[in-house]
């Protein structure tokens, strides 16, 4: 049987004044349709990078991507663009909401490029926000949320066209513990209960053990382990200080680390 | 994305900048104001010349030169020109014979300064004989009435009654008026300036400037004294020679010969022979076969139908310009546009960044930009127009202000906006905004949603 997703020494190559840069080098990866998904490594070891190339954001310098049997890398900006529609749902760090527009708005925003007609638009989105508790939020805009809540808004928006992947940034890399662990809640219910197929960048490995059933570590853009997360080494010194490692419960997120994520 | 949430889209962004989106509209405004404003001014101007033009009187009259001209191409050689026709008594009998001709006669035009008591005036005459007279002319008259036979007679109008300080229209009628036939005139041939031998230039004190021996033609049987018989309002006569005070005709060509201004029109005028002749004939339908007719005889016609083209090109032109004038402004409101929307991608970089990774296509993108852009165009368009007439319509009461006070006629529009330029105006700003909008549109369709969503 072929996997959801299937990538063969997928490359991205950027050039940084004179030199060129291997963000991706050489990645091949089979993952399961319904599987949690999550991707490790430091700051500037790739996760990012993959994760657009996976989504469609991003076009390979080489290699291939195919997705549920449709062949992403060599999209054009169209088909990309529909694919990002109707397959995927991206969940940022930063919760990438439209500060204008209300929580409702936000959600329908994919819906309205997908050209569902307004009635329907409004109703999935009040359906898709009671979902994540926000029943109560619909016409608040970002500003007036907490980052929770943004959180959940942005969750509710990848969610809007029911696409099969979510590729979730450091979903938590912007929250406190409690509510970091809420998102991450939700994001195993929609995989579990709606068997969404979820990719997480984290670099929080106790988020990555709890949630995830299989952890993919990157490091200069290669991989270096693939399994169940009980197999992954921890790394010396870890990112972060854990007094208590066996309790799945998120460590607040450093503050310097994930914004320098991406090569520039 | 519908066109529909496209605009809804793109107004709640224009919104989200009010002031700015204000600021760049005013652009629009202004420029488009400007445009309407100018055009308006020609084709008000147009409307205001072409009048003189819609009576029955001007439409059914021809004016009859010894020559064929074409209005349409004014650049013949003058080598080229056909011998002239000689315009005399004959002809005017023979055209008189046409089918539907009511009037044949000679235009005589020309300017005297005429005066009563003291006061004196600059006036255009014209030579008017009983035939050539219109109903229309008949109802203009607001006093007294038409000479019964020829004589010194005149017939004034309204203004130049005023300006003699001849009282009330009907006051006027009965007194004397003099046409100062000698002492202002130009210079014929016989007495040019640099007359050789001039005695008095030795001892100066004696007739400096007037010289005796410019041998007057003789002063033949000429009157110089009319009585005025009638008054009549200018406004209300729009056929040839409105606005002119009439003698007539017969009178009139002396009076011109005396004035030594006979020598208008056509060089080497014989004895007998006149520049110009007027037809007048029964309705305006029939002017374009007597004008063949007249022309299939060697003549050139002069009909209202041909000024009426002719300067209708040469208000084109005129309006054209003025357009372009006006089109300044909106050049600048175009940049502007620009430059409003490119800051606009700036700032909302990091949502187009969004727009894409949600699902937005490229055109998505573009068509937003566009909108904005357009919407631009479309509010300040119908406000410029708006406040392009209403700056006209202030302007017009002004132009009736000062003509009040100079006595001139008070429906004048100098400015007038008619639908058609408001649409065309209207498209104009629309068509220029969404050009605006295209580079930006374009920029912002191409942006990289990966380095758009990490911008801050």
């Amino acid at each position: 049987m072929t996997a959801y997703i299937s990538t063969r020494d997928l490359v991205k190559e950027y050039v940084l004044g004179r030199e060129r840069v291997r963000a991706v080098d050489g990645i091949t990866l089979d993952i399961e349709r319904g599987s949690f998904v999550g991707i490790v490594g430091r700051s500037g070891s790739g996760k990012s990078t993959l994760l657009n190339l996976l989504g469609g954001l991003d076009h390979p310098s080489g290699g291939q991507i195919v997705v549920d049997g449709t062949v992403v890398n060599s999209a054009r900006d169209d088909e990309l663009a529909r694919y990002r529609r109707e397959k995927v749902g991206f969940v940022f760090q930063f919760f990438n909401l439209v500060p204008s527009l209300t929580a409702r708005a936000n959600v329908e925003l994919p819906m309205i490029f997908g050209r569902i007609p307004r009635a329907e638009r409004s109703k999935r989105a009040r359906e898709i926000l009671e979902r994540v508790g926000l029943g109560h939020r619909l016409d608040h805009r970002p500003s007036e949320l907490s980052g929770g809540e943004q959180q959940r808004v942005a969750i509710a928006r990848a969610l809007s066209m029911d696409p099969a992947l979510v590729l979730a940034d450091e979903p938590t890399g912007n929250l406190d513990s409690r509510t970091a662990s809420d998102v991450m809640d939700l994001l195993r219910r929609l995989n579990q209960d709606h068997r969404h197929t979820v990719l997480l960048i984290t670099h929080e490995r106790e988020i990555a053990r709890a949630y995830c059933t299989r952890l993919v570590e990157l490091s200069d853009g290669k991989i270096i382990h693939d399994g169940p997360p009980a197999s992954t080494p921890t790394p010396t010194p870890p990112p972060v200080a854990t007094p208590a490692a066996s309790v799945p419960a998120a460590s607040p997120a450093p503050e310097s680390g994930p914004s320098t994520e991406n090569p520039r | 994305m519908t066109a529909r949430d496209g605009f809804r889209f793109a107004l709640s962004n224009l919104l989200q900048q009010k002031v700015r989106t204000l600021l760049t509209t005013m652009g629009v405004v202004i420029g488009v104001g400007a445009v309407v404003l100018m055009v308006s001014g020609g084709i008000g101007l147009q409307r205001q010349v072409l009048k003189q033009f819609e009576s029955v009187e001007a439409m059914s009259s021809i004016m009859v030169l010894p020559i064929k001209v074409d209005l349409t191409n004014w650049s013949f050689e003058p080598k080229q020109l056909p011998t002239p026709k000689s315009l005399n008594d004959r002809v005017i009998a023979d055209l008189r014979r046409l089918e539907g001709v009511t009037a044949v006669y000679p235009n005589v035009h020309f300017h005297l300064p005429l005066s009563a008591g003291k006061r004196k005036i600059r006036v255009d005459v014209a030579g008017l004989p009983l035939e050539g007279v219109t109903t229309g002319l008949r109802e203009a008259v607001v006093a007294g009435g038409l000479w019964a036979q020829e004589g010194a007679h005149v017939l004034l109008t309204t203004q130049a009654a005023k300006a003699l300080d001849l009282g009330a229209p009907e006051a006027a009628i009965g007194k004397e008026v003099r046409f100062v036939l000698r002492s202002e005139r130009e210079d014929d041939e016989t007495g040019a300036p640099g007359t050789p031998a001039d005695p008095g230039e030795k001892n100066g004190s004696a007739e400096p400037s007037a010289p005796p021996a410019v041998t007057p033609k003789p002063p033949e049987d000429c009157p110089e004294v009319f009585t005025v018989v009638g008054v009549y309002d200018p406004e209300k006569y729009k056929g040839f020679g409105g606005g002119q005070v009439f003698l007539p005709l017969a009178v009139s060509l002396k009076v011109r010969r005396t004035a030594g201004q006979d020598r208008g029109g056509f060089r080497g005028l014989k004895k007998g022979e006149y520049g110009e002749l007027v037809v007048h004939v029964a309705s305006p339908e029939l002017v374009k076969g007597v004008s063949e007719e007249i022309r299939s005889r060697g003549m050139g016609t002069i009909t209202a139908d041909d000024l009426i083209s002719q300067l209708n090109i040469l208000f084109l032109v005129i309006e054209g310009f003025l357009g372009c004038l006006g089109g300044v402004g909106l050049l600048v409101a175009f940049v502007g546009i620009v430059n409003t929307m490119l800051m606009s991608i700036l700032e909302r970089t990091r949502e187009i960044g969004i727009m894409k990774a949600v699902g937005a296509r490229n055109r998505d993108v573009r068509r937003i930009f566009l909108i904005e852009a357009t919407t631009i165009g479309l509010v300040g368009g119908a406000l410029g127009i708006f406040g392009g007439w209403f700056v006209g319509v202030g302007l017009n009461l002004a132009v009736r202000l000062w003509l009040g006070t100079k006595g001139g006629p008070k429906d004048v529009s100098v400015f007038q906006v008619s639908w058609l330029l408001g649409a065309a105006a209207m498209l104009f700003s629309v068509l220029v905004s969404a050009l605006a909008g295209v580079y930006p549109a374009w920029r912002a369709a191409r942006l990289d949603p990966v380095k758009a969503l990490r911008r801050d």
